[in-house]
C-alpha cells in the first residue's frame, strides 16, 4: 500500500444527484472511522458484491479516493484489517463537525473526478 | 337532515349555515303500514311547526326528500348526483343489499317517484366510486401510443411504483416527446384524473406539463418521500413526509436562486443536507427535518466559515440567498 492505493467506498443511489457525491460518501457515520476498502488487494466489482452479497447492503456503485487525498486532508490512515481482510480505516478522530463536512466535501470531489470504478448492470 | 341543510344553504344563500337547531327539530315517524306488498308511510315532523313557513325550512326539507327519490331512481342530475351523493354514499352498499332479482323498492313523495332495485343500486355503486379530481404527478414518461393520442407515466408513491395513462394534451406534444427521448427525465404533470375506488385510472386531460431539472428541489422534495427506513447500511433513517412538505413550501415562496438549484441528499438520521457550488467555494447546509434549523457551512479552500440559519424566517431566506450569490 502506497500514497496511490485507491482507497474503495461503495455510494448509495440516493447520494448521487445528477452526477454530484454527496460528501457525506466519503464522511463516517458514526464513530470516527470511515471504512473503506484496500483497493490493491480487491477490486472495485469485488468490494461491490461484498458489500451488497455478504454485508447485504444497497449500492449504487463504487468510487475512491487514494492515500494521498486523505492525508492531503491531514487524516490519518489505520490499517486495521478488520472485520474483513480488505478493511482500511481513514481516521476522521479529533476532527469537529464542520471540519468533518469540510474535509469530506474535499474528498467526495477527488472522487467524482476520478468517476465510477464499478456500477452495476 | 342533513341533505336538507345543504339545500337550506344553496336556497337561502344570504345565510351560512342552517339554523342551529334544524335537524333537531325534525323527526321522522311511521305515521301507516298497509298490508299485501308492504307500503309504509312516514311523515316528517316539526317539533316547533310555528317557525316552519318563516324559516323556508319546510321547503327545503321537501326538495331533500325529492333530490333523495330522484337518487334512489338513478335520476338525479350529475352536479346534485355528486353533492349529494357524497352525504349518501357510505350507506349505499348496505342499502338494498339483500333485495333479490324482482324484488324492489319504491319511493314516493307527494311530486316524485322512483324505484330501486339491484340493477339500479349496482348503477349507483358504480357511478358513486368514480370521481374526477385535480392531480399532480412527478414521474416519467415511458411509452407512447400515437395511435390511442395516449402515453404511459411511470411514476412513484408511498415507494411503490405505478404507471398511468395519460391522454396527449396538443398543447405539450413536443416536450412529450422530448421527455420520451431523453434517458432518465424526469417530469411533472397536472391535470385531471381519473378515480375509480379512491385509485387513480387515467388522466384525461393535461392542465401542466414540465421538463424538470435534475435537481428540481419539488421534485426531489417529493421523491425523498418515498424512501424508506433502511435506505443507508440498513438502519438510515427515512425523512419525515410531513417536514418535506413544509420544507417544499418554504422553497417555493422564499428561495430566488433559481438559476444555482441544491444538490438534494437525505442523511441517515432521516435529516437532509443541500449542497452548492458557489464561486470559489462549496456550500453544505444541513436541515433538521422537524425543527427547519439549518447549519450552513461555506468551504473554502483555505478556511471554512458557519451560519446558523432559522428556515422558518423569510430573513433567514434571504440569508441563504444572500450567500448563493455571493453578497452576504
Amino acid at each position: 500500500m502506497d500514497g496511490n492505493t485507491i482507497l474503495l467506498r461503495q455510494v448509495v443511489s440516493d447520494w448521487i444527484v445528477d452526477g454530484r457525491l454527496s460528501s457525506q460518501a466519503f464522511r463516517p457515520f458514526s464513530g470516527d472511522r470511515l471504512s473503506t476498502y484496500d483497493g490493491d488487494m480487491i477490486s472495485p466489482e469485488e468490494t461491490y458484491r461484498h458489500y451488497t452479497e455478504v454485508l447485504c447492503n444497497k449500492s449504487a456503485g463504487v468510487f475512491g479516493i487514494t492515500c494521498n487525498e486523505v492525508e492531503g486532508q491531514n487524516l490519518g490512515i489505520i490499517e486495521d484489517r478488520v472485520p474483513y481482510r480488505e478493511h482500511i480505516s481513514v481516521n476522521f478522530q479529533g476532527v469537529g463537525s464542520g471540519g468533518r463536512r469540510s474535509k469530506s466535501r474535499k474528498l467526495a470531489s477527488c472522487a467524482e473526478y476520478r468517476g465510477c470504478l464499478y456500477k452495476p448492470d | 337532515m342533513d341533505i336538507a341543510s345543504e339545500v337550506f344553504i344553496e336556497e337561502n344563500p344570504e345565510r351560512e349555515r342552517a339554523p342551529r337547531n334544524f335537524k333537531k327539530n325534525y323527526y321522522l315517524s311511521m305515521t301507516d303500514l298497509t298490508g299485501g306488498s308492504t307500503v309504509v308511510e312516514f311523515t316528517i315532523s316539526n317539533r316547533i311547526p310555528q317557525q316552519v313557513f318563516e324559516s323556508g325550512e319546510e321547503k327545503s326539507i321537501e326538495i331533500a326528500i325529492d333530490d333523495f327519490i330522484d337518487y334512489w331512481g338513478n335520476d338525479l342530475e350529475e352536479d346534485k348526483f355528486k353533492k349529494r351523493g357524497a352525504r349518501i354514499k357510505p350507506h349505499l352498499r348496505l342499502f338494498g343489499q339483500s333485495l333479490l332479482d324482482g324484488e324492489w323498492m319504491e319511493f314516493s313523495s307527494n311530486n316524485k317517484k322512483s324505484i330501486y332495485d339491484q340493477e339500479i343500486r349496482h348503477k349507483l355503486i358504480e357511478k358513486s366510486t368514480e370521481y374526477n379530481d385535480e392531480i399532480e404527478i412527478y414521474g416519467e414518461v415511458q411509452e407512447l401510443d400515437n395511435k390511442s393520442e395516449t402515453f404511459r407515466l411511470h411514476y412513484m408513491e408511498k415507494g411503490r411504483e405505478r404507471r398511468v395513462n395519460v391522454t396527449l394534451g396538443a398543447d405539450y406534444k413536443d416536450s412529450i416527446h422530448t421527455a420520451l427521448k431523453e434517458d432518465n427525465q424526469k417530469v411533472f404533470v397536472r391535470g385531471t384524473g381519473n378515480f375509480k375506488d379512491q385509485k387513480l385510472q387515467k388522466i384525461e386531460k393535461i392542465d401542466d406539463f414540465q421538463l424538470l431539472d435534475p435537481r428540481d428541489i419539488q421534485f426531489k422534495l417529493n421523491d425523498l418521500k418515498n424512501l424508506g427506513d433502511g435506505w443507508f447500511e440498513n438502519t438510515g433513517k427515512a425523512p419525515s413526509a410531513e417536514g418535506l412538505t413544509k420544507l417544499s413550501e418554504l422553497f417555493d415562496a422564499y428561495y430566488t436562486e433559481d438559476r444555482n438549484l441544491p444538490y438534494i441528499y437525505p442523511t441517515p438520521e432521516g435529516n437532509l443536507e443541500l449542497e452548492w457550488s458557489i464561486t470559489d467555494a462549496d456550500v453544505i447546509l444541513g436541515i433538521d427535518i422537524d425543527s427547519l434549523i439549518g447549519d450552513l457551512l461555506i468551504i473554502y479552500d483555505d478556511k471554512d466559515i458557519q451560519y446558523d440559519l432559522n428556515l422558518n424566517t423569510s430573513s433567514d431566506w434571504k440569508k441563504l440567498n444572500d450567500i448563493l450569490k455571493g453578497v452576504y
